[in-house]
């Protein structure tokens, strides 16, 4: 072979690899997906609420992705979710190809405790969140509370779940903070042993969330006025009940106000979706987009009324500053959260 | 009544059978019961992840179709689960536990074809009881349960434990401690009351607990299976029943247990009301009701008597009606698989409470039919097939092995999807056999796992809400005097026996090498009590009791070992040993070298998986072992190999998404680990 074939023939052959490089470069978004499968990993156990939501989402989401790739649900539960947060920062490729469905304590935990595998939300980029979550304070027909006065004048019984849950977590903080006097007991494994508790007289009252109260059983209890709802845990109202008190008409030391803000601050990324960090540009601004005209796509928002379910959806930047506003809590206000979040001696 | 005048309820029924016997809905309800069926039969794969694949179907389908599919599945698994129990020795799932030690002995003794037979009309009577419990209680539903507060919650997972002492056989001492062990054991993880993680070393893997699943298949499964190996035969006797006698046999069997059957049944049904209580511990109370009530089952269970195979495949199939009684009208779920079967109701427009029981009770009966009809399906399949299936015992032992363990590593894999389930696996499988091997009672320890973190957490509510005021409570005084009777009997009859003076230890001690059993759970619970002193009173307080009552019974029963060794006592009042003979006819240095071959096995499909994944591991295990072990014909092993393959690639890879671990030829060659499942 002469010097100059085997020239040519190299010149031939770094030009292809430019060539195909180049168009490795130039792939757009659609090329890519259509060559490729979306894993989107769901923090929760098949067939809990979670996982419903995230495989409804994920058939309309499809769609509206370019290239429409086919999305496949996989559950990896654990550790209240951690265990598929950290996989998500660690383990998974950032090609756009993984996505997860994740959960709001993913964001504010990881500050407050020591022990989180190193999992840093920042680490993530964030798409969305398909909903806000509010939580009240309902009571029973039975209770000796019917007045969100009464609560701090007298006793009743707050049924809850687990310690570091937030339908016990936010009532303990008012106790301490606001001066209410509910007697909390907890340990009941879900929403339905603490109704069957309100029921036969065990628990007085406790922490719904305004998603959990419109629709299903609660909403009948309301409107035959078996339930109650005594006040509102944010600073302003749901449309659905427009005229109960909230924070704003008893909080005015600022710390408790810092305090409750580190606190229902993450609900409004009720369940976020991220991506590991390093996805390319253009792949995450089309997950954006898909997932924005999904969330707002009639036909979604249709389907989803039909199961009993809402959208109330937040962007991925919305939920970056609400990330930012944590990561900016000051140490003390830490110091006062983490009395209500970890194991106390 | 209003509701026996009230002809609408009758009406409800009747037209619930009508809307159910549309011919797709009846498809979709024998679909349930064959996939059922086929689950039940896989150790360690059970009506959780049953639900866990069936449900995202439903989404879609027509509701009533929906309902039958998901309780055809779920109503049969513990009909088939039997199967492996009785030929192999090896559970198809937790509900078969207590199966194993009757079944499997009289699969010995050659009586295969009966007791299987025995068991499906067993499961088909309880199966149909839980449905006419859960069909008559449809009206009196709400107030039963809304007069059960916590607080009897509490006692009646204290009388589950107490039938530890029946459970122990002769061994009570060594009972509390299993029980206490399975206590701790369950205890590990983050506490619900307090939020402090108990134990668990800061392994994100421990944070929920210990995975329950790879305990029981370590516990029941392993054990058997190196037995097996160590037999190398299915040592099954050719039968003694020609297949008609044998399923007729098994009929007459049930007939003449018809009360034991009620009784168990009821147990059953009212177990599976209570809510957390799984069809783990469900057979083993069953059984230990069958030995402290049946005529001389102190001298006869474990050997192959029936009665012992009856009693929990009734209170099993009972069960399902019974768990279903808390998730109807209130949609609080008996457990994980009812929680699953909520969410599809919910995903329905179905919302649990006081409307199943008025708007939507024509929904509430399809659920009964559907359970009575799956039961019906579900057993006629199986005793139509009792005597085939019989036969399958007779396969020599290097077809089947290979086949049921890496069903069983597939299965203990499903705990929580991770490495951890396997090491789980493997140590709960090597204190298994130690324990089968030294006469250790096995059951108390699974009682203690799923009964413990229960009343601990009913305990702390009960006393969070009511403080000393719930022990006055009427249900609560009758159930603890009933636990008490249940647990002391063991000491009253030895008391009886030798007087208080055969309490105390006489003579000089001899010591035993199999006494490090002992050091060995002694060893553990004071390293848990050491770590528990660090934490808050309410999460340490739990733990301290346990670990203590376990240091306590432990050193008791040691105490009396060493001092009575070399003294001839009678000792049949105590009852026998509750579980099957270690009778492995072959010399002890034989045992030893082949139960090393067997571990080598077992590590070896571990290296294999962590090498190429658990996938390519399957048919790589098998062919390997059929061919070194049994010099296999190639075609037979491609044959087997191939179809265990592709129904876990199938169900698990292809249905259920498992997100496998990272393996070492996947990482090194990503082309390679992006084209071979779960590499």
């Amino acid at each position: 072979m002469n010097l100059f074939k085997s020239g040519m023939l190299m010149a031939l052959g770094v030009t292809t690899a430019m060539a195909w490089q180049v168009s490795a470069q130039a792939q757009s978004v659609e090329e890519f997906y259509k060559g490729h499968t979306i894993t989107m990993i769901v923090s929760a156990p098949a067939g809990t609420l979670s996982d419903f939501l995230a495989r409804q989402f994920a058939d309309f989401y499809s769609q509206n992705i370019p290239g429409h790739p086919a999305i496949v649900v996989m559950n990896v539960a654990g550790a209240g979710g951690m265990v598929a947060a950290a996989q998500l920062q660690f383990n998974q490729p950032n090609d756009g190809t993984v996505i997860g469905f994740l959960q709001r304590n993913n964001l504010y935990l990881p500050l407050v405790e020591a022990n989180h595998d190193r999992f840093d939300p920042r680490e993530l980029d964030w798409i969305g969140s398909l909903d806000q979550v509010r939580y009240t304070i309902a009571a029973t027909a039975a209770s000796p509370v019917q007045t969100a006065e009464e609560m701090f004048t007298t006793p009743m019984i707050i049924g809850a779940t687990g310690f570091a849950n937030e339908n016990r977590t936010l009532a303990a903080m008012m106790n301490d903070y606001l001066g209410t006097k509910f007697e909390i007991v907890h340990g009941y494994t879900g929403r339905e042993e603490v109704y069957l508790a309100m029921e036969r007289g065990e628990a007085d009252g406790w922490l719904p969330t305004i998603d959990g109260l419109v629709s299903g059983e609660p909403a009948q209890l309301i409107a035959s006025g078996e339930l109650k709802v005594l006040m509102q845990l944010d600073w302003d109202n749901h449309p659905a009940f427009p005229d109960v008190p909230n924070f704003s008409d008893y909080v005015t030391d600022p710390k408790a106000k810092a305090l409750i803000n580190f606190f229902i601050l993450p609900f409004q990324a009720g369940r976020p979706l991220a991506v590991p960090a390093g996805v390319p540009e253009d792949r995450l601004a089309a997950l954006r987009s898909a997932f924005e005209t999904t969330v707002h796509d009639p036909a979604f928002i249709a389907h989803l009324e039909s199961l009993d379910s809402a959208v109330d959806p937040v962007t991925g930047a919305d939920i970056e500053r609400v990330i930012e506003t944590l990561y900016a809590t000051p140490e003390d206000v830490l110091e006062s959260a983490r009395k209500f979040l970890l194991p106390q001696s | 009544m209003d509701f026996f005048t009230d002809f609408s309820a009758f009406d409800a029924a009747g037209q619930a059978l009508i809307t159910l016997l549309q011919p797709e809905r009846i498809l979709f309800l024998w679909l349930g019961v064959l996939i059922g069926l086929a689950i039940g039969l896989l150790p360690g794969i059970g009506g959780l992840t049953g639900f866990a694949v069936l449900v995202p179907f439903t989404y879609t389908m027509d509701p009533f179709a929906a309902i039958a599919m998901l309780l055809g599945m779920a109503a049969v698994t513990s009909t088939s689960d039997t199967i492996t129990a009785v030929l192999f020795g090896v559970p198809g799932e937790a509900s078969a536990q207590a199966s194993v030690l009757d079944g499997h002995a009289m699969a010995k003794k050659g009586e295969a074809g009966r007791a299987l037979s025995a068991a499906y009309f067993a499961s088909l009577a309880g199966g149909l009881f839980g449905a006419l419990v859960l069909a008559i209680s449809i009206p009196f539903i709400r107030p039963l349960v809304l007069a059960v507060g916590t607080p009897e919650l509490l006692v009646m997972t204290v009388f589950g434990i107490a039938m530890v002492s029946s459970l122990s056989g002769s061994a009570p001492l060594r009972g509390i401690v299993a029980a206490c062990f399975g206590i701790l054991v369950g205890m590990i993880g983050t506490d619900t009351m307090t939020g402090q993680q108990r134990w668990t070393g800061g392994q994100l893997y421990l944070w929920d607990g210990v995975p329950t699943l790879p305990i029981l298949l370590g516990i029941f499964a392993l054990p058997e299976l190196c037995e097996m190996a160590i037999q190398r035969n299915s040592e099954t006797p050719t039968g003694k029943y020609t297949a008609k006698h044998g399923m007729l046999q098994g009929f007459k069997d049930c007939v003449q247990n018809w009360f034991l059957i009620l009784r168990c049944s009821s147990l059953g049904a009212l177990l599976g009301a209570i809510p957390g209580i799984a069809g783990s511990v469900t057979n083993w109370v069953a059984y230990g009701h069958a030995i402290q009530t049946e005529k001389d089952a102190r001298k006869t269970f474990g050997k192959g008597d029936v009665r012992g195979l009856i009693a929990p495949e009734a209170a099993t199939n009972a069960q399902d009606g019974g768990s279903l009684l808390p998730t109807i009208a209130f949609g609080v779920p008996g457990g994980a698989a009812q929680a699953i079967l909520l969410g599809a109701l919910l995903v329905h427009g179905f919302i649990p409470g006081p409307d199943m029981l008025t708007k939507n009770l024509n929904v509430t009966y399809a659920m009964v039919w559907s359970v009575a009809l799956a039961n019906i399906f579900g057993a006629g399949i199986c005793i139509l097939l009792s005597s085939q299936l019989a036969k399958i015992a007779s396969l020599r032992y290097t077809l089947i092995l290979p086949v049921i363990m890496a069903i069983v590593y597939v299965g203990a894999f499903q705990g929580s999807q991770s490495w951890g389930d396997l090491f789980i696996l493997l140590f709960f499988g090597l204190l298994g056999f130690t324990m089968k091997l030294l006469r250790w009672p096995r059951a108390p320890l699974i009682l203690g796992l799923v009964l413990g973190v229960l009343m601990e957490r009913y305990m702390a509510i009960s006393i969070m809400r009511y403080g000393a005021d719930w022990l006055l409570r009427p249900g609560v005084i009758v159930l603890l005097a009933f636990s008490a009777l249940v647990l002391l009997r063991p000491l009253f009859s030895e008391i009886r026996h030798g007087g208080v003076k055969a309490l105390i230890p006489r003579g000089m001690p001899t010591f035993k090498p199999q006494d490090l059993a002992y050091l060995f759970f002694i060893g553990i619970a004071v390293y848990m009590l050491i770590e528990a002193q660090r934490w808050g009173f309410s999460a340490r307080i739990g733990p301290t009791v346990v670990a203590t009552a376990l240091i306590a019974a432990g050193s008791v029963s040691l105490l009396f070992l060493v001092y009575s060794r070399g003294r001839a006592e009678d000792t049949s009042h105590r009852g026998i040993h509750m579980d099957s003979p270690n009778d492995w006819g072959v010399p002890n240095s034989v045992v030893v070298r082949r139960a090393l071959i067997f571990t080598g096995w077992v590590l070896g499909f571990l290296v294999s998986m962590a090498l190429i994944g658990l996938i390519p591991t399957v048919p790589l295990f098998i062919i390997a072992y059929m061919r070194i072990e049994g010099r296999e014909p190639w075609r037979l092993c491609l044959i087997n190999a191939g179809i265990a393959t592709a129904l876990v690639y199938g169900i698990f890879d292809q249905i259920v998404r498992v997100p496998w671990p990272s393996t070492l030829v996947g990482t090194l060659i990503p082309a390679l680990g992006a084209i071979v499942p779960s590499m």
